[in-house]
């Protein structure tokens, strides 16, 4: 997308995460480099175009967040499943980014493509408030982790209309781990029934349309 | 009051009672969820039955209280989560509802929703039709272009300013006929100008006649409802400038998947593209982009308006149904 190789930095406290995050990039076709230290940032040349930043807590968001500001990057949070993003990023017009940490590479690269060019893009969880005013409900249950494999395949049949046995045929299990698996997914996606499933999975791209 | 107005007010009110009464023939009390039933409404001479998705807790051991009493028990025909409607059978015998001609409705006209949430009868609520969505009715063009307007989506909505108590999902909403406009759902994923007045008139909206009996054929026909399919996963993005100006919109879906041998691959389309319209409506998100992935679409050629690269570029794409 764009014409010179996008500069990035990746930080994170901790060198797994930080070397994942920096090998999926590789993956993706682009050449990170990895920061230590969030002091050693501004010692970094030359200056890099984009900030990603893994992020645990709230008070980590906002130091990072700080930071990139003091420093004029963009920065894209990896953020942790049950965090929700504090109302400074969201009111943040410009080159802001918040993904999960179960992104993958293509995702992540696609993502800080457009927050380098100065594009906002919010996980749709993250901007069902704008302004920041919490929705502890929502941020609760989202922390009830990523859908397994299987409750995407659920999903995937859900969202075609099949009724539970038509499931259990189409996977080869059972209707009863059927109902399990639904019931799964409906509370991890905080949904009262099927239609707010689907819906919910469409805006949160865990439904490929 | 003088008589005169007393006997007008009296005739309206004896003429709601009786739409109501009409209504209720033809709708049904559908136990398929722990805690408060929901309502559905006969839809065929053969049985068919409309509801609520939302309200289809568990697919077996469905029973349908009929207008007189009985009770019996329904079969599940299909369900189609997107649009909120499911299908039910039940032995034929109850009149079926009669529907609204086409294109009736109009903004200000009297509607009733009506409903069978318990034993105790039919219940009925009054107001008028606030809002038409769907074909003609929510067409918008992007700012600062000249172009044809195109329809956003092929299914078209209702909404009324009725109260859906609770056990009103799946009943009819209807006018000063009893005549059938719509189908009662969730506003879940309901039309982008409803879904910021959630919770200001309940959480619901209606989808209308025409919508409701294309869903019923499709389901009758296939179990289910194919929708047309492009293979992308997404993620809405605010557009900067100048990419804004490109795109007409301050919105659109950053693709962050493109799902292999899918519509979407096939048609060229990249990850790190911002699909900003489909045939020059707008999508600005997921839901847009799902409505616009209407069953008549399935096997359709599209044009895609993206930003690539900063710029406005556009894609022809073939449209598929998820298998």
């Amino acid at each position: 997308m764009a014409m010179e190789p996008l500069r990035v930095v990746v930080w994170a406290a901790y060198p797994a995460l930080r070397s994942g995050i920096a090998g999926l990039l590789r993956g993706a076709g682009l050449a990170p480099c990895e920061a230590s230290s969030l002091a050693a940032l501004d010692a970094i040349e030359p200056a890099f175009d984009i900030l990603v930043a893994d992020v645990g807590s709230a008070e980590a968001v906002l130091e990072v967040g700080q930071l990139a500001e003091a420093l004029g990057v963009p920065v894209v949070f990896v953020a942790a499943e049950d965090l929700a993003p504090p109302a400074a990023v969201l009111a943040s017009r410009e080159g802001r980014g918040w993904v999960w940490r179960s992104a993958g590479g293509a995702e992540l690269a696609a993502v800080l493509h457009a927050v380098a060019a100065g594009y906002v893009v919010m996980e749709p969880g993250a901007l069902r408030n704008p302004g920041g005013q919490a929705d502890n409900r929502r941020e609760a249950t989202e922390g009830a982790g990523p859908l397994t494999p299987r409750e995407l395949d659920v999903l995937g049949w859900l969202a075609l209309g099949l009724p539970n046995k038509a499931i259990a045929l189409k996977l080869g299990i059972s209707e009863h781990t059927v109902k399990f698996h639904v019931g799964s997914v409906l509370a991890k996606l905080d949904a009262s029934s099927r239609t707010e499933a689907v819906t919910t999975a469409a805006r949160r791209g865990l439904l490929t349309l | 009051m003088t008589d005169h107005q007393s006997n007008e007010l009296g005739a309206l009110s004896n003429g709601l009672a009786s739409a109501v009464e009409r209504a209720a023939a033809s709708t049904v009390l559908v136990a398929a969820r722990r805690h408060v039933p929901a309502s559905g409404v006969v839809w065929s001479d053969d049985g068919l039955v409309v509801t609520a998705d939302h309200a289809i807790e568990f697919e077996d051991d469905i029973t349908v209280r009929l207008p007189d009493g009985s009770e019996v028990t329904a079969q599940l025909v299909g369900r189609d989560p997107s649009s909120d409607l499911a299908l039910l059978r039940i032995a034929g015998g109850v009149p079926p509802a009669v529907l609204t001609p086409a294109g009736s409705a109009k903004v200000g006209h009297l509607a009733l929703a009506v409903a069978r949430p318990s034993a105790a009868g039919p219940q009925a609520s009054l107001g008028i039709i606030s809002a038409i969505a769907g074909p003609g009715g929510e067409r918008r063009g992007r700012r600062g272009r000249t172009r044809q307007p195109a329809p956003a989506r092929l299914e078209g909505y209702l909404r009324a300013d009725v109260t859906f108590f609770p056990g009103f999902s799946g009943g009819p909403l209807v006018d000063v006929e009893g005549r059938v406009l719509g189908i009662n759902v969730s506003l879940i994923g309901g039309p982008r100008m409803f879904r910021f007045a959630r919770g200001a008139f309940g959480q619901g909206f209606t989808v209308d006649a025409a919508s409701v009996t294309r869903t019923v054929e499709l389901l009758k026909t296939h179990g289910r409802v194919r929708r047309a399919y492009l293979g992308v996963a997404s993620q809405p993005v605010t557009l900067a400038e100048p990419a804004a100006s490109a795109a007409g919109q301050a919105e659109g879906l950053l693709i962050v998947g493109v799902e292999g041998g899918t519509p979407a691959a096939q048609g060229g389309l990249l990850v790190g593209d911002i699909l900003v319209g489909i045939e020059d409506a707008p999508v600005r998100d997921a839901d847009d982009l799902q409505r616009a992935l209407t069953p008549e679409r399935v096997g359709e050629a599209v044009r895609l308006q993206l930003i690539r690269g900063g710029a406005a570029h556009e894609l022809s794409v073939t449209l598929g149904a998820r298998e």
